[in-house]
């Protein structure tokens, strides 16, 4: 792709859009919106495709991580605009037990992996992470929405980074 | 002056960092803290390495087929013309017996054709439909798009010699924009440009952008909004991942124009 063969572009989309269109309805909820921010991962990875680095990462992280900045781009965009909260609806916890329809073996085992290692978590760790992560909330927006001291959204943060990277630690060096 | 963040300070806050939920204020005294100490910086990385994990929590859910037929057509239709772009600048540059370009400086090459363009366009329709003749698929559409009947230009004007300048294409019946844009710097590691719609409310983010190798960036992007709500437009340096308000003074400013 990074020599310019469209063709390798739909592959890559093929491949991995039910994966990056997961996450992004994670964060994104209307119809159109999602298939702009879809466009726009595989567009990015298009453009910057001399830029990835296998070494850093699989392929599918590289275009997890395009996905996830973008749709957040766009939530705060739509939520400046809206005015209004983000659906608290969309807040609900990660499905641990849901299904996996994936036909990457590896996107599929470094899911169960991570999701084994958020299990782990106490309840209000995890909590911190996802409204960080899938919410992209800081953490003063995170102690509000908690009710909690800032002081204690950072310890329960920095607790939960330590956890999974212990517990994350395999699966990344697997790569190598 | 802005106090210097120590090395165990730093150190607690870098699970923060790497999940991009630090307050603009520190994230500047952390990056520089960081950049200076080797150890940080590793630090730092892995834990990112850590937080990129965290996407696959989410399960797959492949698109509905019109959905995914529909983005997947759009998206090769762009790479088509991109590349498109790309040779019509190949032949241009061996008619000249140039030396062949690289991808990144062909690309470079091509966004400065659209932008040189997009300027002649609003200068010229006779001049405009010369330049549609020569140009590709893709480039027929930027330029159609850019002289619509109801695109708005604005020129965010430089603060200084050398200092960044550019256009803004804005179709306001599609929500279309464009931004052309040139002699950026490149940003500190960790660091991007971030367009700012401005309305009498609010400051609305138009998404993060890169210059390429010469300073020279065209950023494209969809947001409705009425014609008579911008005031102005604004580029600020921010953190890559984007800030919900401006966080730097503007290197680029407009004032919202009608025509």
């Amino acid at each position: 792709m990074a020599s310019g063969d469209e063709r390798a572009l739909g592959t890559l989309y093929d491949r991995w859009q039910a994966l990056v269109h997961g996450a992004i309805i994670r964060i994104l909820s209307q119809p159109d919106d999602v298939d702009d921010v879809v466009e726009e991962v595989f567009w990015q990875a298009w453009r910057q495709a001399s830029r990835y680095e296998a070494t850093r990462g699989a392929v599918h992280t590289w275009l997890l991580t395009i996905a996830r900045s973008r749709a957040l781009d766009r939530a705060r965009t739509l939520l400046r605009r809206r005015e209004e909260p983000l659906d608290d609806a969309r807040m609900a916890d990660v499905e641990v037990s849901a299904t996996d329809p994936a036909a990457d073996v590896e996107a599929s085992e470094r899911r169960a992996t991570v999701l084994a290692a958020l299990s782990v978590l106490p309840p209000e760790q995890r909590q911190a992470i996802e409204l960080a992560y899938f919410q992209g909330l800081s953490q003063t927006e995170i102690a509000e929405r908690t009710d909690q001291p800032l002081g204690t959204v950072k310890t329960r943060t920095r607790l939960a980074m330590q956890k999974l990277r212990e517990q994350l630690r395999p699966s990344r060096e697997d790569l190598r | 002056m802005t106090r210097t963040m120590t090395h165990d300070e730093a150190r607690e806050r870098l699970e923060d960092l790497a999940l991009d939920v630090v307050d603009a204020a520190d994230r500047g005294r952390l990056l520089a803290h960081v950049a200076e100490c080797a150890i940080c910086g590793h630090e730092l990385d892995a834990l990112q390495r850590t937080a990129s994990e965290l996407a696959y929590a989410v399960a797959p859910v492949p698109m509905a087929a019109g959905q995914r037929d529909r983005v997947r057509a759009r998206l090769l239709a762009r790479a088509r013309a991109d590349v498109g772009e790309q040779d019509a600048t190949d032949v241009a540059a061996s008619s000249r017996s140039a030396p062949r370009p690289t991808r990144r400086a062909r690309i470079s090459r091509s966004a400065w054709l659209a932008a040189a363009a997009s300027v002649v366009a609003l200068v010229s329709v006779g001049a405009m439909m010369q330049m549609r003749r020569d140009m590709v698929a893709e480039k027929n559409r930027t330029i159609a798009a850019l002289t619509g009947p109801d695109v708005a230009v604005m020129k965010l004007t430089p603060a200084a010699p050398r200092a960044p300048f550019g256009m803004m294409f804005w179709d306001r019946s599609r929500g279309e924009w464009m931004l052309v844009a040139h002699n950026l710097t490149m940003p500190r590691a960790g660091r991007g440009y971030q367009l700012w719609l401005v309305t009498p409310r609010t400051k609305i983010s138009g998404g993060m952008f890169m210059p390429d190798a010469h300073g020279d960036a065209m950023m494209r992007m969809r947001y409705p909004l009425s014609a008579d709500s911008l005031a102005a437009l604004a580029v600020t340096e921010e953190p890559s991942s984007g800030s919900s308000q401006p966080t730097t003074a503007p290197l680029m400013v407009a004032q919202a124009t009608t025509r």
